[in-house]
């Protein structure tokens, strides 16, 4: 009897020092470093074979259909000649993919290839199903923009250039040409 | 007869009694009537706010806390850090559909969520907050205030009976029982620092626990086990983890509100974290010297004093709900069957235990 | 007088649980508070996944394989290939092979931290999931930088794996497993020897194995009945006989049991994943896949049949060919399917909370049992 009390007594007592072993662990970890990321501020480190939205390079594709093939949702990649009757790839469904990047581990020629793109919300489902050919020529647009503005900012260099050395040669010509001056502006 | 009950220190009560009974016709019988309906009036809408105010605080600060432990930040987005979260989310409840099942007992339905919530809002006059104004200092305070506790337990059946709902019944049912027997222990409790300071008013008990020792005069020390007691017994009263079995999300049933939606559920649980709030007050008061300062002599000087009392009643009370919330993150449920057992056969006997001890400290060190 | 019939009421424990173990209904007649009959309904996940394979070639199924059960990916891709690789009569290299145990065995470890959190999350410890689900997302980490994805990883194909491991992301996968046991004491220290959850687990749901064997249940939950069978030392595939492990077996059957073993199993898998992480250190120079154009497989008619040891018990994968780009037939035994059914036995005479904890114990995950 006395024996069963007492063993009684020290498992409550045991049990009582566990309880209070976890309560203090838990305590313990309101020190810790957070582990939430607040998202829009902070976004998270993308590894490099992140399998996000795919993307066509629409010159290099030869429309063999292989991507279609192997596809495993099935309806996503759609091949379509285009007005020269070369078939090509034209629409990426983005709302049916799966992202298991079967297709672009598979393309011969490197056309298809995976992004890092994860922000794919949209408020229209119909964003969703991409135009590839379309897509291609708004990034050809704003590539030729680019190279333009770049190019015209390195005339303005050169011109701005001459003119400085020129003032040094000729110090009391005031002659400055129109443009140089609505640039400075 | 009232005055009777009424403390002879409490001086805007007794200045307010006079100018109720007009014994010496000092003023006119529209003042007086003005004055008799404003002083009440006043103080039904400082309670309302101030119970309103902290309900809100302590939704967000269990979600707040029970994140800080969970390595989480817990809301931070709405308002300044998160403070209108519980705003948000009542407005949410305002305007949800109140739908409810054709089959309910509709009067018992309606007024169930009054009865869990009246009487809490009620107990909070009784608290002492200072030793100059206590909104309503009567002689048995103790007494009513865990009367007020208890009066819920009443409108917890009533919810789940007038659901028309098994689930519903059932954990009525679990409820009741856990209340019921988990009030035997905090009574007795209770009863063993009377017996230690004489009196049933929460005041008195404060003020004996004043001395020049500063925290080591206050009762939780030789009333140990009777704290420990008290302390699990709340727990289980307020329905928290690890007693926390008629709410549980893994169970089937959702406990006695399972019928009810929009404000009603909301007042069911405006009532719980309320309830929370004043046990924790009442802890604080009975075995940590309520408002009085740790360190024997007041720091302020003497004109604010009143504020000082404020501050160390209320930080005093949140290091308490502070633990509560840690029990919360940290521990497992315990099974219904177990809750009774430990009850009767565990915290019972230790109240009791704990009783004989405040009547031998009493005797030995002078009786009141 | 007649007597006092005591009614019996029937509760349904509906599709829609706020824990998380999926989709499952459970019809439950109790009487008083004890269960006296327990019918669990299932299908509310079926996808339809092994019709789904034969309309699909090889290589076209072989992402919708990693989603039979999602929490375990790698073992179902193993299973398939496994099959299909015996079909075709090729072995894939020995890189490959490490490649494919190291995945796997990390893909163990994830599943049972999961299984750990939401286990004390239905016993009503909240803080717990969120320790269980922080190491897990290391785990995830891992996974990203080494297949491109956390969870659906298309990491295996015919005749291997896709792309080495790099050394770096090996070191990392040594970092993790170094200090894997100092961040998992935290849950050790709040759960083991916690009275509380003793009580609840102790004695509960006692599973013989004279009931376990007819039900075919496999992996843990046989284990802890006191049958040491463990199909990675029965029928070793891979390079298991080569790996240096032992199959910890408990005797009482209860859930604290089941319990115990998972938390050594996970020890046991991080020993496995140092093991082949130090191999893979050692050999870079091999080759991870045969040269086999992925489009184009036509393994010969036949059938076969593999086995796998995967988180919850035994994956079989049937495969049946007739030749053509095509499988005629997968048929998957999963172990979850089992181990629900079994579920009628033990919840007699218990308690509804007590359903929880034991339906909780056998980790029973509801995708791989309705496929």
């Amino acid at each position: 009897m006395k024996n069963n009390d007492f063993n009684m007594i020290i498992e409550f007592t045991k049990g009582a020092i566990s309880i209070f072993k976890s309560i203090l662990t838990v305590f313990c970890q309101a020190f810790k470093k957070r582990v939430t990321l607040s998202y829009p501020e902070q976004k998270p480190e993308i590894p490099d074979k992140f399998r996000g939205m795919l993307e066509l390079n629409y010159e290099k594709c030869i429309g063999c259909g292989l991507c279609t093939k192997i596809c495993p949702a099935m309806d996503v990649l759609k091949i379509k000649e285009n007005e020269n009757g070369i078939k090509k790839l034209t629409v990426i469904d983005v709302s049916r993919c799966i992202f298991c990047g079967n297709c672009a581990y598979n393309c011969p020629t490197g056309a298809l290839n995976i992004t890092k793109q994860y922000e794919l919300a949209t408020n229209d489902k119909k964003d969703l199903i991409l135009d590839c050919k379309k897509i291609s020529e708004i990034k050809a647009q704003k590539e030729t923009e680019t190279q333009a503005e770049s190019e015209i900012s390195q005339e303005n260099i050169q011109k701005a250039q001459e003119m400085l050395s020129s003032d040094n040669q000729n110090s009391e010509n005031t002659d400055i040409p129109a443009f140089v001056t609505e640039e400075e502006i | 007869m009232i005055n009777s009950l009424i403390k002879n220190n409490d001086a805007v009560f007794s200045a307010y009694i006079k100018l109720f009974n007009n014994d010496d016709n000092a003023i006119s019988d529209i003042a007086q009537t003005i004055i008799a309906a404003a002083y009440p009036l006043i103080c039904f809408i400082i309670t309302i706010i101030f119970a309103t105010i902290m309900v809100l605080l302590l939704v967000y600060l269990e979600r707040r806390i029970l994140a800080l432990f969970t390595l989480r930040f817990g809301p931070n987005r709405v308002g300044y850090e998160g403070i209108l979260q519980t705003f948000a989310d009542a407005i949410k409840l305002l305007l949800k559909e109140d739908c409810a099942p054709k089959t309910r007992k509709k009067v018992f339905f309606f007024m169930a969520p009054f009865i869990v919530l009246c009487p809490v809002v009620t107990a909070f006059c009784l608290l002492p907050f200072n030793n100059f104004y206590i909104q309503s200092n009567i002689e048995p305070s103790i007494i009513l205030l865990m009367a007020l506790a208890s009066i819920p337990v009443i409108g917890v059946f009533l919810a789940g009976f007038s659901s028309n709902n098994k689930y519903g019944l059932i954990g009525a049912a679990r409820s009741i029982i856990q209340a019921v027997s988990f009030e035997i222990p905090i009574g007795v409790s209770i009863l063993a620092i009377t017996f230690m300071t004489g009196s049933l008013n929460i005041n008195d008990i404060i003020q004996s626990q004043s001395s020049n020792l500063g925290l080591f005069g206050w009762h939780f020390i030789p009333q140990i086990i009777g704290c420990i007691v008290f302390f699990i017994s709340a727990l289980a009263l307020l329905n928290r983890t690890p007693f926390d079995l008629s709410e549980a999300e893994s169970e089937l049933v959702a406990g006695y509100a399972t019928e009810y939606s929009g404000i009603k559920f909301a007042l069911f649980f405006f009532s719980e974290y309320l309830l929370l709030f004043l046990i924790s007050v009442l802890f604080v008061c009975l075995f940590f010297g309520g408002y009085l300062s740790p360190f024997g002599t007041y720091v302020l000087p003497e004109s604010l004093i009143f504020i000082e009392q404020i501050f160390w009643l209320i930080l005093k009370t949140f290091f308490i709900i502070f633990f509560i919330f840690l029990i919360r993150a940290a521990l497992p449920r315990l099974r219904y069957d177990r809750v009774l057992e430990f009850s009767y056969k565990i915290l019972l006997p230790l109240s009791l235990i704990n009783l004989n001890i405040a009547v031998l400290i009493q005797y030995f060190m002078g009786a009141k | 007088m007649k007597e006092l019939a005591r009614n019996k009421m029937t509760v349904n424990i509906g599709p829609q649980h706020p824990s998380t173990h999926g989709v499952l209904r459970l019809s439950v007649e109790l009487d008083g508070e004890k269960i006296t009959k327990c019918t669990p309904y299932l299908g509310y996940l079926h996808r339809g996944l092994e019709k789904a394979a034969q309309d699909r070639l090889f290589a076209q199924y072989l992402p919708m394989v990693d989603r039979v059960d999602y929490l375990a990916g790698f073992f179902y891709s193993q299973a398939y290939l496994s099959a299909v690789e015996e079909l075709l009569e090729i072995e894939i290299p020995k890189n490959a092979q490490y490649i494919r145990v190291l995945t796997m065995e990390l893909n163990r470890v994830s599943s049972h931290l999961l299984w750990l959190g939401c286990f004390l999350m239905d016993l009503g410890n909240q803080g717990a999931v969120f320790y269980a689900f922080n190491l897990r997302n290391e785990i995830l980490n891992i996974f990203e930088k080494i297949t491109g994805a956390r969870m659906m990883h298309n990491y295996y194909i015919f005749g291997g794996v896709r792309d080495k491991i790099s050394n770096n992301i090996l070191n990392d996968i040594l970092d993790f497993t170094q200090n894997f046991n100092q961040k998992f004491k935290v849950l050790e220290n709040m759960i083991t020897e916690n009275p509380i959850f003793l009580d609840r687990t102790k004695g509960l749901g006692i599973l013989t194995s004279e009931i376990a064997l007819p039900y075919a249940i496999t992996g843990v939950n046989l284990r802890a009945s006191g049958l040491s069978l463990d199909f990675r030392k029965e029928k070793p595939y891979l390079i298991y006989d080569e790996l240096d492990f032992t199959v910890p077996t408990a005797f009482e059957g209860d859930c604290y049991s089941r319990y115990k073993l998972r938390i050594d199993e996970i020890k046991i898998s991080l020993d496995l994943v140092n093991q082949c992480t130090d191999w893979l250190l050692s050999h870079q120079e091999g080759k991870v896949a045969l040269e086999l154009n992925q489009i184009n497989i036509k393994p010969k008619a036949g059938k076969a049949v593999s086995y796998t040891e995967s988180v919850r018990g035994l994956v079989m994968c049937h495969l049946i060919t007739d030749g053509s780009e095509k499988p005629k037939r997968v048929k998957w035994r999963t172990p979850s399917f089992y181990a629900v059914q079994v579920l009628e036995k033990l919840a007699i005479g218990n308690t509804i909370a007590d359903l929880m904890a034991i339906y909780g114990s056998l980790d029973i995950v509801l995708p791989e049992a309705d496929r």
